[in-house]
This record gives structure tokens, C-alpha cells and sequence, in this order.
């Protein structure tokens, strides 16, 4: 077995990366030999964007491989791990271009887009580089802006040449940047660290970020400025011994890998969405277009919702540890469940006040109408929802499976609330109602679970 | 008062096919300071992550201080203190504040003490715990295990990152510990020139069982190497003796090692064999290499 088949095996018996990789290669080889049969009416197959969720396990799996001291050290190392790992990302690529052949719109164009969602997700799982971060959120906001839609379909239909052919320069350039990053990843790098773990057993990604001593020295002043707020609050916290449960509490809110600083984030964002709505509000304003509208904040609510418990992901590997500390099972699980919601309710409280003044400026009409209390009703309920089924998958040692989890929640939110803003006025409100009352007592059953769960489960 | 800090009786706990303690059975005594030695993958970890509850066995019942592992209360957990085999904690926090972030856990702190090791074991205040290196990451978590002064100390392989100076401070430190109140250690290790230093009893672990559980002194009383040397060939039967670890031998000539050894053995050898018969007192390192042969 040559050493590029070697490599190839890595991947292929790794359970996640082969039946992610494999399952998404299959849908979307179907879905171009059913385009040849039928090309159907799309300018292009939303089936490739699903290749991402393959891309974060292969992007993972690739970082694992170079972040070692073998890549320095062992002769012949990096080549064949690179030149796999660079097919994975881009020999797909010719299925996507068959569809757009079959479908009779620009090859390059259909190549260029799908290939620059798929370079961005990949980018950000091997190497969350600022600019990378930011072309992602940009290709999101483009889905919302009309204008950047536009520009895009004309891409897609080789409306635009030049712009086309300009893209794939950028995205040879960025591939050709990473792939360099890779090359010459170093333990001096901050990014060294920054591996993920795909099974509970996985202990290198914690040891590697335990050590990434790079990182914490080179903090800018950025991280500093968040490190003495919270520095500030933890030495006020812990001037005195916690003897009830709120003061345990409030130490809990301090455990996690890094000190969160939600406003700073809540901000950005914020203003990012502001945009994003102002865009979508320009439509006829309809109580359905209400609804559709109201998709982008509760999607970004939700992102909020799941960050906040992928800190508790990151804590795994110290639970057993942590639980150790005076209290009971059931005081520590409830105590750290409740530093948990009440983060979740700062977020969410500053983000409705955030809602709250987009509507004014928006949708002045709107204000305490029964269409903006359904909303709000489903928002809650969806909200429940998603911290119970959040703290239930928290429990399980995978790190796959959270984050598989997290996906097909997210999945689900758009699955779900797309068809229930496409309804109309009438059959809208009853099914928001229904929904509100339905997610919210499936979220209070969840975190019933979830604690019975928590109370019982095994440590690493 | 309970004379037994942790009780084990018939502990199995598998992961998936494999059984990695297999109808254990173990009473830690108050006062001791108990080495746990065993091969890799023999079970040392999952034997003290069982006993404090962090991993439920598939049967068996494991008691700490009384109450049962799974369920223990607040108070007792203060009576005790972890250092787990491989360590993570909180980054972004400076040395003094994941001091002061873990004694406002306690009722109880011993501040003098913990200043004296920041001293000794050259850990700065103001230095982030994620620019620690390992070895220093490992005296953080032995200094945070020790602030409270535990009653119970369960420590997995503390000493496997630190360097022979680190080490022997933490020997100290750890005697100094034992001897000053009434407190049982448990610890596991591969360092066993450190275990004969500090412990005064031992387990050997082997395949998911306890293989020896007794003061250090008697293991070494009890395991011994035998030189036998003869004018004629040796008789074949000499394998069957009873408790024979390890055997060796030209035609003549013998070495072998015993697990019950008592000084008529060679005076009977002797006798039944003519032959001369030197005893070897063995090390700890030695016994256990004898106790895994096979």
C-alpha cells in the first residue's frame, strides 16, 4: 500500500469522515445523474451545499493529521496528506459541474459559487482565520440581500464572466494560502492548537490545546480587554466561599475555556442582522412576509443559543473533575444548568431588546399586534426546545454526535419555520400557536430528560 | 469512625467487550498510603474513577467514606481531592485566581500551605494556566488537590510529568501530608522507586483483578529470588512448586522467583536437593516484573 492510499484509509475507516463524506458524494452523484435525466427547472442543485457538513469532518480530520510533530518530522509526511486532502475539497467539484452542464448554466459560474461556500466552511474548520469567518457571514448575508442574490444568479447563469473568472482567482489564491498554512503549522502557531476531538476517546485535541501555550502568549489586546473584565468579576466572585447554591452558581459561570464575552458578540451581530433585515424589509410588508422575515433573527437567536452550550461541549474532558467539588450530583447538575440558562437569558434578553428596535424602526405597524405575540410565543417555545434537546445532546461523550446534533437542530429550525411562514394569514396563526405551545412543552420534557441523564451519566 | 475509606466489593466494569475490572474487590484502609501499580491498560484509572463515582461498574457495590460512590454528599466530597492522569483547566485564568476560583468551593483552605508550594514548586501568581508547560500544569493540579486538606487524596500517576527535583518535593510533600493528620492516600503510578519511597501499602493490579493488596514490607518478604546451584541436573519437578513466579535454568543451575516465601524454603530446597540455595532480596520494580511474567 503506497503511502497516498494510506492516507486515503485514514479517512475512509474513520467512522464519521467516511460515512459523512461517502453519503454526501452518493446524494450528490444521484442528484446529478437525476439532472441529466431531468435537469428540472433550478439554475442550480441546493444538494452540493449539504457537502459542507462532509467538509467539517474532513477539514477536522486533516487538521488532526498536521497539527503533529510527525509532519515536521517524518520524511514524505506532508505531501500525500495534503494532495488527499486537497482532492477531497475540490474533486466533487466535477459533480457540480456536471449538474450545471445538465441543467444548461455556466460551469465556471455553478464551480465558483458552490465552491466558495465550501472553501469558507472548510477554511474555518482547518484554520478559523478572521477572513474566512467573515467570507462565510458574507455568503450567509447574500442569501438575504437581494442585490448580492442577483449578482450571484448572474454568476451562476455566466452573466458575468469577468466576475466569475475573478472569484475563482480569489479561490485558488485562498486554497493555495492554506494549504501553505498547513505546510508550515508549527507549535508556535496560535492555530496549532485549535483541533477537535471526533470521539470521547480522542485525548489529543485537549492535551494539544491544553498546550497551546502559543496561543495564551500571544494574545492580543483584544483578548486581554475580555480577560480583565472577567478577571475583574471572578475576583470579586471569589473573595468569599460559595455556600449556597447561587454563589456555586455564579463560579460555574466562570469554568468555561475561555471568558465569554457575549455583548461584544451580540453587537456584531446585531448589526450584521440589522442590514439583513432592513434588505428584506423592503418587501410588501404582509403579515406572511412578517413571518418569512422573521427567520433571520430567530435563526441567528438559535446560533446564539447553541454557542452558548458549546462552551459546555469544550468542558468535557474536566466534568468529572468539576464534579467532584462539594456538592451533590443533582446540586451540580442543576447549578451548572442554571449558569447556563441564565447566560442564555442575558443573550436573549439583550436580543430581544435588539428585535424590539428593529421593529420600531421597521415595522412600526407590527407593534403588540397578535401576529408579533405568536412570533414571540414561537420564539419562546422554539427557545426551550432548544436548550432542552441542547443540554440532553451535552451529556454524550461524542463530540461528532453534538455537533451532528447541532446541525440537524438547525436543520430542523428551517425545515420547520420555512413552510410555516409560507402559510397565510389564517392557517399561519394557528399553526404558529399550535408550534409555540408544542415546542415549548417538548423543550420542558427535554430538560427533564436531559437532568435525569445528567444525574447518572459516566465521566471521562 | 469508618476504618475503611473506600470499600469495592465485586466491581466489573467493561467497555463494550472488554472487561476491565473483573469481580474486584478492594478496601482502602484510613491512614494508609496505598500505591496502585499495574500495567498499562490494566485498570488503574478505571479503578479510581469507579471508586469516587465517576464511572459506574456493570455490577459491584463501591462505598466512599460510607456513602456509595454514585451518590456522595457534599461533605463528603469536601473530605476528598482528585488529580486526574491527564490534566485540563481553565486557561484563561492566572494561577492566583484558579486558586482563589477553587478554595471558594471549600469550607476549609489551608492558604499557608498553598503559598509555601507556589514557593517551593516556582509557580507565578500572575502566570496564565494555559501557558503552563505540562509539568507545570501537573504541581497546579496537585497544589489545588491539596488546599483543602483532604482526608482522602486519589492521585493518578501525579508524579508522571514532573522533573526528579518537582518529584521528589512532592514526595515530601505527600509524606509530610500522610504523616500530619489522618489521611489516606491513594495513588496510582509506574515510578515504583517512588511508591516504595512514600507508600506503605501496595496493589498490584493485573487483567482487571487484585493480584496483591498488603504492606509494602510483606510483599517484599513474601516475593523472593532463589539462586539454586547443584553438582547434578535439577529435577524437573521443581517448576510445581507452589508459587513459583518466574523460572529459569541450565542443568544444574536454577533462578527462580517466588510469591511465598518463608525462611524454610531454602533450608528445605536445600535439603531435598542437595543443592546450594542463595536468597536475593528484590525491589519493588523487580517484584512486579516477576508478578507479570507469563
Amino acid at each position: 500500500m503506497d503511502n497516498y492510499t494510506q492516507v486515503l484509509m485514514t479517512y475512509l475507516t474513520r467512522k464519521w469522515v467516511a460515512l459523512y463524506a461517502g453519503g454526501s458524494l452518493l446524494v450528490m452523484l444521484i442528484s446529478a445523474v437525476w439532472s441529466f435525466i431531468d435537469p428540472g427547472k433550478t439554475l442550480i442543485s441546493p444538494v452540493p451545499l449539504y457537502f459542507v457538513f462532509a467538509l467539517q469532518f474532513l477539514a477536522m480530520h486533516l487538521k488532526q493529521q498536521m497539527a503533529l510533530p510527525q509532519a515536521h518530522l517524518v520524511p514524505g509526511y506532508r505531501r500525500p496528506h495534503l494532495t488527499i486532502g486537497f482532492l477531497w475539497l475540490t474533486c466533487p467539484l466535477l459533480l457540480v459541474g456536471f449538474d450545471a452542464w445538465n441543467r444548461d448554466v455556466s460551469i465556471v459560474g455553478a464551480i465558483v459559487i458552490t465552491f466558495y461556500v465550501w472553501l469558507t466552511y472548510f477554511h474555518i474548520n482547518v484554520w478559523p482565520h478572521r477572513v474566512a469567518i467573515a467570507a462565510l457571514v458574507f455568503a450567509i448575508a447574500a442569501i438575504f440581500i437581494p442585490h448580492l442574490r442577483a449578482v450571484v444568479f448572474d454568476i451562476i447563469l455566466g452573466r458575468e464572466p469577468i466576475l466569475a473568472w475573478s472569484l475563482f482567482s480569489a479561490e485558488a489564491a485562498a486554497v493555495v494560502l492554506l494549504f501553505h498554512h498547513l505546510a508550515t503549522l508549527t507549535e508556535d502557531d496560535p492555530d496549532y492548537g485549535k483541533v477537535a476531538a471526533m470521539n470521547p476517546w480522542d485525548l489529543r485535541p485537549a492535551t494539544t490545546r491544553t498546550q497551546n501555550r502559543a496561543a495564551m502568549l500571544k494574545s492580543g489586546r483584544f483578548t486581554e480587554t475580555l480577560y480583565a473584565a472577567a478577571s475583574r468579576r471572578l475576583d470579586r466572585i471569589t473573595r468569599v466561599p460559595a455556600k449556597n447554591f447561587w454563589q456555586r452558581v455564579a463560579l460555574y459561570r466562570m469554568s468555561g475555556d475561555w471568558p465569554t464575552n457575549w455583548w461584544v458578540a451580540i453587537a456584531i451581530i446585531a448589526c450584521l442582522e440589522l442590514l439583513v433585515v432592513k434588505q428584506a424589509a423592503s418587501r410588501i410588508l404582509t403579515e406572511q412576509s412578517f413571518r418569512q422575515t422573521a427567520m433571520i433573527p430567530l435563526s441567528v437567536s438559535t446560533g446564539l443559543t447553541l454557542a452558548t452550550w458549546f462552551t459546555v461541549f469544550r468542558r468535557w474532558g474536566r466534568l468529572g473533575y468539576e464534579s467532584l467539588r462539594p456538592a451533590t450530583r443533582r446540586q451540580w447538575v442543576l447549578g451548572n444548568a442554571a449558569a447556563i440558562l441564565i447566560r442564555v437569558g442575558q443573550i436573549q434578553i439583550v436580543w430581544l431588546l435588539l428585535q424590539a428596535a428593529v421593529l420600531l424602526i421597521y415595522f412600526p405597524e407590527f407593534q403588540l399586534s397578535p401576529v408579533l405575540l405568536e412570533t414571540f410565543g414561537c420564539w419562546l417555545g422554539w427557545q426551550i426546545l432548544i436548550f432542552g434537546v441542547s443540554a440532553w445532546i451535552a451529556s454524550f461523550a461524542s463530540y461528532a454526535l453534538k455537533m451532528i446534533s447541532m446541525g440537524a437542530m438547525l436543520g430542523l429550525m428551517w425545515t420547520g419555520w420555512i413552510p410555516l411562514g409560507l402559510l397565510n394569514a389564517e392557517q399561519g396563526r394557528t399553526l404558529w400557536q399550535i408550534t409555540a405551545v408544542a415546542t415549548g412543552a417538548i423543550g420542558l420534557g427535554m430538560c427533564a430528560v436531559a437532568y435525569r441523564r445528567w444525574c447518572r451519566i459516566d465521566f471521562a | 469512625m469508618t476504618q475503611k475509606i473506600i470499600q469495592m466489593c465485586h466491581v466489573t466494569k467493561a467497555f463494550g467487550t472488554k472487561v476491565v475490572l473483573d469481580g474486584l474487590n478492594f478496601n482502602l484502609q484510613r491512614g494508609t498510603v496505598t500505591g496502585l501499580l499495574g500495567k498499562n491498560g490494566a485498570g488503574k484509572t478505571t479503578l479510581l474513577k469507579c471508586a469516587l463515582g465517576l464511572q459506574t461498574p456493570q455490577s459491584g457495590i463501591i462505598t466512599v467514606f460510607g456513602e456509595p460512590a454514585r451518590d456522595l454528599s457534599a461533605a463528603t466530597k469536601a473530605k476528598l481531592a482528585y488529580v486526574p492522569q491527564e490534566v485540563t483547566l481553565y486557561p484563561w485564568m492566572k494561577i492566583r485566581q484558579i486558586v482563589a476560583y477553587s478554595r471558594a468551593f471549600y469550607p476549609r483552605w489551608n492558604d499557608s500551605l498553598i503559598e509555601r508550594l507556589m514557593k517551593d514548586w516556582e509557580l507565578g501568581v500572575e502566570e496564565r494556566v494555559g501557558t503552563l508547560s505540562t509539568g507545570q500544569m501537573q504541581k497546579l493540579s496537585i497544589l489545588l488537590a491539596l488546599g483543602h486538606e483532604p482526608e482522602l487524596l486519589v492521585l493518578d500517576e501525579p508524579v508522571a510529568s514532573l522533573d526528579p527535583s518537582a518529584r521528589r518535593q512532592f514526595l515530601a510533600t505527600l509524606l509530610e501530608i500522610a504523616i500530619s493528620g489522618d489521611r489516606t492516600i491513594l495513588f496510582s503510578t509506574h515510578i515504583t522507586s517512588d511508591l516504595e519511597r512514600v507508600a506503605d501499602h501496595v496493589v498490584v493490579l493485573k487483567s482487571g483483578k487484585i493480584v496483591y493488596h498488603d504492606e509494602l514490607s510483606a510483599l517484599k518478604d513474601s516475593v523472593k529470588r532463589l539462586r539454586i546451584i547443584n553438582a547434578r541436573a535439577l529435577p524437573a519437578t521443581m517448576r510445581d512448586l507452589p508459587g513459583v513466579l518466574h523460572w529459569e535454568s541450565t542443568d544444574a543451575n536454577a533462578v527462580l522467583s517466588v510469591d511465598n516465601f518463608s525462611p524454610e524454603l531454602p533450608e528445605r530446597l536445600s535439603r531435598e536437593w542437595q543443592a546450594e540455595v542463595t536468597v536475593e532480596d528484590l525491589n519493588l520494580e523487580e517484584i512486579f516484573l516477576e508478578l507479570h511474567h507469563g
